[in-house]
């Protein structure tokens, strides 16, 4: 009686899953294999559009890929070095430092994205303000619309999403840990690669895979700050909208979850076997 | 030596801050600018970008769905979570944990998929777009964290205060009300703000499950489409103050109970 | 739940408790929901440009007439198309598509004949206009024309002090880096063709010319600091500096870039640009149909027309209007011989919906144009 309620408490939220997730992506799987002609859905099973993926799109997946790997490791790290901040050096600190990355991380997506708009343009915040202090005479121009403007960009929105499972893993490190292997005689780098690493594995592969998915699917970024560089974001929704292919980008989209999963795999391979030296 | 270590985790800890709030800060200061162009120099402050703001056409029917939508997905997020919670605490650790990995999916998700694939969905069952469907969408990816946070406060309650209560002769439901939802209402209540926090932010799925209409994220979605005014920073520091303020007070809610 | 076998009496006032709190809850709820619904006044649906609202909303009528506009802004005119099928039908009153796009709507089924009788201010509408072939299917007439323009080459006066002659022009090195694009794909793919492909019928392409179409832009893009979301967003780039001059255009980007404080100007290079006359339609199952023939009258009447030729500085179509304007308004556009204009951009029909010999249909153009965005 009371283990069968336990469950029925959980079947709203269940239902809600079930309804709202499981069916939509079963639904989404099947639409992937369905087909578009002349604006008619043919619901004819067909695997032409990942042939049409593969065929025709695979640079920018593959450029998607590279960006997004990029930006996850550079994010990881960045969100590694917080976190050991917070965790090992910060002291009574660590509570505002925590609070700040807390703070950003609920609000703003659309709002930051176009902040970092305003303060790389041309005639932007940065170049207004260094031209103003005397240190440029004219704009940097190379600053909005390049892929460094979109890592940039993605590293930031992303940032409190990689330090919260990183520090909330390192929580379970023991000061006593590391003073021992500092009383062994181990310097700074071997005990952060020996200890740390390892006991933060699985706060590391949230992290990075946390930032891979955000920025693998991120549309709105390279839109914004871009200029013209195309991630697979930026062919997918237009399916949804302009182009009218519902199953092209689904299978745009699960593609990328597909590729998304290998990296993140080889991800936590490389970590583990970083952990066993 | 360690002199110098301080310092230099100092310097590290300031870049890290500037680099987080500082474009969040700039956003805000230049919604006071008097000038047509967000940049240097601000030649005076002024309250001009927020009158235009608030005489924007879509404004405040924007600003209303935005509202009813947070408030919506915070109750029913927060009740069907809180239940969720307790069921899960309930549970055996391990198959609490795998249920509750589960039920994080959608969160993993990037919002472009779940937006598209709910969008379809809807329109395969014949579901007509509009506020609910952005409210059903919304809890998907609320919910979850509602489930986190009740739930780590509820393996922390002590089981025997409940066990008393029903041996003084309460039904489940009047133990529920008198014993455990005092002692869990702060976290239930911060769990709820934070729900809302995220919806009233969410831009992606929103803007492909509303059909027509506006929230504030895609009203200013709309208006970066013709130009960006500052009166873009003055939405956009509202947003901030909603999404940001109500996760401060759910912090303060969470934390210090827990 | 069990049942409640033994009732505590300290445990009354704790129910109580609840009892308000649902009551509250209830109550919370019930303000946000029914509010949407009982608003007294009609709400219509509309989906369509930016300020393609303000001639119907920018005074009291819309307040006299007791509705309330819900504005959906595009992007670009496939959206609409998108918006209606995308479970638009039966939510959407009004959507304001380019003329091209109507022959696709009414085979699809996503939009109504117009009853004429309905919207009076139709008679002075100027006959080139009520007549163009693309809005009347079937001898019916699926749309209320009401404003008209060009893609015109937008440039920066301060750093071009004259424009080129061709669009070619724009690949010469002087303008790498310096060139903006717009993610407009009818516009780009028009304009492509008559300059790739040197036809005069650039919607009636076939595969090799589609292609060719395509290397162009892509040459373009290569060309380019950016391809815009929006118009807006390309006139921003322009008046923060980022680009100088662009590749397709909008007369009304002058106004967006004045706002700015940027003052920028435009011209027709020599291979003529597309032109376009957009139009209010009423939605298929539109759930506000009297409303809905009140805003399609209201957009051509004097008021209407004359607020849009002023403010936002674009082309009209009521006769009575235009007779109306101040001078150096009326003076922006060729109102006394639009047929002049022609020489310089063409309303040009839309690419077949349905295969048609050996022409590229709009499917293949959407599909070709992917090519452009992915390159």
């Amino acid at each position: 009686m009371e283990n069968r309620s336990t469950y029925w408490l959980v079947a709203p939220s269940a239902l809600i899953f079930c309804v709202l997730f499981i069916a939509p992506m079963a639904f989404f799987v099947v639409l992937s294999f369905w087909q578009v002609e002349y604006f008619e859905l043919s619901t004819e099973p067909t695997i032409s559009n990942y042939r049409d993926v593969f065929a025709n799109y695979w640079h920018v997946m593959g450029f998607t890929v590279v960006v997004a790997t990029a930006t996850a490791l550079l994010t990881t790290a960045l969100g590694f070095i917080f976190a050991f901040l917070a965790r090992f050096r910060a002291g009574k600190w660590a509570q505002v430092l925590l609070f700040i990355v807390l703070i950003t991380l609920f609000g703003g997506y659309l709002m930051k994205i176009y902040a970092w708009k305003t303060i790389l343009g041309n005639e932007g915040v940065l170049n207004s303000a260094l031209m103003a202090a005397g240190i440029i005479s004219s704009p940097i121009t190379s600053l909005l619309y390049s892929p460094q403007a979109v890592v940039l960009t993605l590293m930031h929105f992303s940032l409190p999403f990689a330090v919260l499972p990183i520090y909330a893993s390192m929580r379970g490190i023991a000061d006593s840990e590391v003073e021992a292997a500092r009383d062994l005689g181990a310097r700074r780098w071997p005990i952060l690669s020996t200890v740390i690493v390892p006991r933060c594995q699985s706060g590391i592969v949230a992290a990075f895979s946390f930032v891979f998915l955000m920025v693998g699917g991120d549309y709105v970024t390279p839109l914004l700050v871009g200029g013209k560089l195309t991630m697979i974001g930026n062919l997918i929704a237009p399916q949804f909208g302009a182009q009218f292919n519902w199953p092209l980008g689904a299978a745009m989209s699960i593609v990328m979850l597909i590729a998304a999963v290998v990296i993140i795999y080889l991800f936590r391979l490389l970590i583990a076997l970083w952990s066993r030296q | 030596m360690n002199a110098r270590s301080n310092i230099f985790w100092g310097i590290v800890a300031v870049l890290f801050i500037v680099f987080l709030l500082s474009p969040i800060l700039l956003l805000v200061v230049f919604s006071f600018t008097s000038r047509t162009l967000t940049n240097f120099p601000i030649e005076a402050l002024s309250f001009h970008w927020w009158q235009e703001m608030v005489v924007t056409r879509q404004f405040w029917p924007s600003l209303a769905n935005s509202l009813i939508i947070a408030v919506c997905v915070a109750i029913v997020s927060a009740i069907v979570g809180t239940l969720a919670a307790m069921g899960l605490a309930a549970m055996p650790k391990r198959r609490a944990s795998i249920i509750m990995a589960l039920l994080t999916l959608p969160v993993m998700l990037p919002p472009l998929v779940l937006g598209v694939a709910l969008l379809s969905f809807y329109v395969s069952i014949d579901l007509k777009l509009g506020l609910p469907t952005v409210i059903l969408s919304h809890v998907l990816f609320a919910q979850p964290f509602v489930v986190l946070i009740v739930h780590a406060r509820m393996v922390n309650f002590d089981p025997r205060v409940v066990e008393s209560a029903r041996d003084l002769g309460a039904s489940p439901l009047q133990a529920f009300l008198t014993v455990t939802l005092p002692i869990i209402r702060p976290v239930v209540i911060g769990a709820a703000l934070i729900a809302m926090a995220l919806s009233i932010d969410d831009f992606i799925i929103t803007f492909f499950t509303i059909g027509t209409g506006n929230t504030l994220p895609t009203l200013v979605w709309g208006m970066i489409r013709t130009g960006l005014t500052p009166s873009v920073n003055a939405i956009g520091t509202l947003i901030l103050l909603l999404t940001i303020g109500s996760t401060v007070i759910a912090l303060q809610l969470t934390r210090y109970r827990g | 739940m069990g049942s409640d076998k033994s009732k505590p009496s300290g445990l009354s006032l704790t129910r109580r408790h609840f009892t308000q709190a649902l009551a509250a809850t209830a109550a919370a709820a019930a303000i946000g929901l029914p509010a949407t619904r009982a608003r007294a006044a009609t709400s219509v649906n509309f989906v369509g440009w930016q300020g393609y609202d303000d001639p119907v909303a920018f005074d009291d009528f819309l307040k006299s007439k007791d509705i309330t506009l819900n504005t959906t802004y595009i992007g670009n005119n496939d959206e609409i198309v998108a918006k209606l099928r995308g479970g638009g039908i039966g939510t959407i009153d009004i959507v304001t598509p380019y003329m091209g796009y109507i022959p696709l709507l009414v085979k699809l089924d996503l939009i109504q004949p117009i009853d004429v009788s309905r919207v009076p201010n139709l008679e002075k509408v100027m006959p080139i206009f009520r007549n163009d072939p693309n809005i009347v299917v079937d001898g019916k007439l699926y749309g209320v024309p009401f404003t008209w323009g060009g893609g015109p080459m937008v440039y920066d006066p301060a750093v071009f002090a004259t424009p080129p002659a061709s669009w070619k022009d724009l690949l010469k090195p002087e303008f790498t880096g310096k060139v903006g694009m717009m993610d407009d794909p009818l516009g780009n793919m028009m304009i492509g063709a008559l300059v790739a492909t040197g036809t005069q019928t650039p919607t009636k392409i076939n595969a090799a010319q589609l292609e060719q179409t395509i290397d162009f832009l892509i040459e373009m893009k290569k060309q380019s600091r950016v391809v815009a979301a929006s118009w807006g967003d390309l006139s921003d780039a322009i008046a923060r500096g980022d680009v100088a001059i662009t590749f397709n255009g909008w007369e009304t980007m002058v106004k967006f870039c004045a706002d700015k404080g940027k003052a920028v100007k435009y011209a027709y290079p020599s291979e003529r640009t597309h032109a376009w006359l957009d139009n209010y339609c009423i939605a298929k199952d539109a759930p506000n149909l009297d409303a809905a023939y009140e805003l399609c009258n209201r957009v051509i009447s004097v008021e209407g027309q004359k607020r849009l030729a002023e403010v936002a500085i674009q082309a009209i179509v009521n006769a009575d209007a235009v007779a109306a304007l101040p001078a150096d308004i009326r003076a922006l556009y060729p109102y006394d011989d639009i047929a002049d204009y022609g020489k310089k951009a063409s309303f040009f029909g839309f690419p077949p919906v349905e295969p048609e010999g050996d022409l590229t249909t709009f499917s293949d153009w959407l599909k070709a144009y992917e090519r452009f965005k992915a390159a």
